[in-house]
């Protein structure tokens, strides 16, 4: 009997401790959204929501609603959200403006080349179809020979290859990609895709509707 | 595991590999319920598995019934050593091998609908792997 006791008494206290040492750590993580003070407050904060001439951006300049996104081009989760993008900024052309930063994770292999790229491409007026394509051929070139494949994507979209080999070299495009990184690291990015929405850090809205949802509630 | 192993040890492993299973699916039941995202690498994209559509049947979480498969675990093989009834392992495999189907049909809509690799997801599919081997092993000694 005390056998019995002892065997079904140390079952229900290792469940219970167990179970109340996982809801303490997942209890102690850091909010998910960036409190207000941080986000909005602080001078510098505010600078780096503030639209820029060098950003890339889609729907309406004059917009009220400002969607702000830090992002990396070989992360599977920016690819994710990143193909609501095209539906979400033509439904919403008139409302929202949308804005794309890099944020380019030194975990991944081609981040920064995929970002430079993106950005010799958007000099010749190209980004958003560098963009788009990098993000469908992702899982073409994570596993290997990038570089070839970025040059293929610019050659089908016409690109001026002398001009983007001039661009790539350009010590100006790194800056500008370093520049938005650095801008996240001051907003205190954990991960990417981060959106804010009027500089606000919000939830990733994981289908098109929770998307629409989420710009209905703000405008 | 050696062929001489006996059900005394393979109980033991049980028991861990269902200790495993617990801690990790009750974290992620009460992340989901807290409305936080799990805390992870940014390249493994876990907050991706556990915001997707896949992460709940209807309204209950996947991983409320990871807590319960694992629960169940624990309950069984204390109930051997308690009992030491080898009937228990012939029920085993019935829970076990639809648990392990599951897990590898959430493992392939994280490689494959998803793309995004979830730390938690793949330590719970590895512990309910190695639960079912045990379990069909249990039974063949039954």
């Amino acid at each position: 009997m005390k056998r019995r006791i002892l065997l079904w008494g140390s079952l229900v206290v290792a469940m219970v401790i167990i179970g109340t040492i996982m809801i303490q750590i997942a209890d102690r993580e850091e909010p998910v959204q960036v409190p207000e003070t941080e986000s909005t407050e602080t001078p510098e904060v505010r600078e780096i929501f503030e639209i820029r001439e060098n950003d890339w951006i889609r729907g309406n300049p004059d917009a009220d609603l400002i969607i702000v996104k830090y992002s990396d081009f070989q992360c599977p989760a920016c690819r994710f959200y990143a193909s609501f993008d095209n539906q979400i900024s033509s439904e919403y052309a008139d409302e929202v403006l949308f804005v794309r930063r890099y944020f380019p994770l030194s975990s991944f292999q081609f981040s920064r080349l995929a970002a430079k790229y993106a950005e010799a491409a958007g000099r010749q007026g190209k980004f958003w179809e560098m963009h788009d394509l990098l993000y469908i051929n992702q899982h073409v070139w994570s596993g290997g020979g990038a570089e070839t494949i970025f040059q293929n994507i610019a050659d089908s979209l016409d690109l001026d290859s002398e001009q983007l080999q001039t661009d790539l070299l350009d010590p100006a495009i790194q800056e500008r990609i370093e520049s938005d990184y650095q801008d996240g690291r001051t907003l205190g990015i954990r991960g990417v895709p981060t959106i804010y929405v009027r500089g606000e850090q919000v939830s990733l809205p994981n289908s098109l509707d929770a998307y629409r949802s989420l710009i209905e509630s703000k405008l | 595991m050696p062929s001489n192993t006996s059900p005394f040890a393979l109980v033991l492993f049980l028991l861990i590999f269902a200790f495993i299973g617990f801690a990790d699916s009750v974290y992620m039941t009460a992340v989901h319920y807290m409305g936080e995202l799990p805390v992870c690498t940014v390249i493994e994209g876990c907050d991706v598995v556990a915001m997707s559509p896949y992460s709940t049947l209807g309204p209950i979480p996947v991983a409320l019934l990871g807590v319960l498969f694992y629960a169940l675990m624990l309950i069984s093989s204390i109930l051997w050593l308690d009992i030491r009834n080898s009937a228990i392992f012939g029920f085993l495999p019935l829970i076990t091998i639809p648990a392990f189907g599951f897990s590898v049909w959430l493992v392939y809509i994280m490689f494959f609908e998803i793309e995004a690799l979830c730390i938690y997801c793949l330590v719970s599919a590895a512990s309910t792997t190695f639960i079912m081997l045990i379990s069909i092993r249990l039974k063949r000694m039954a």
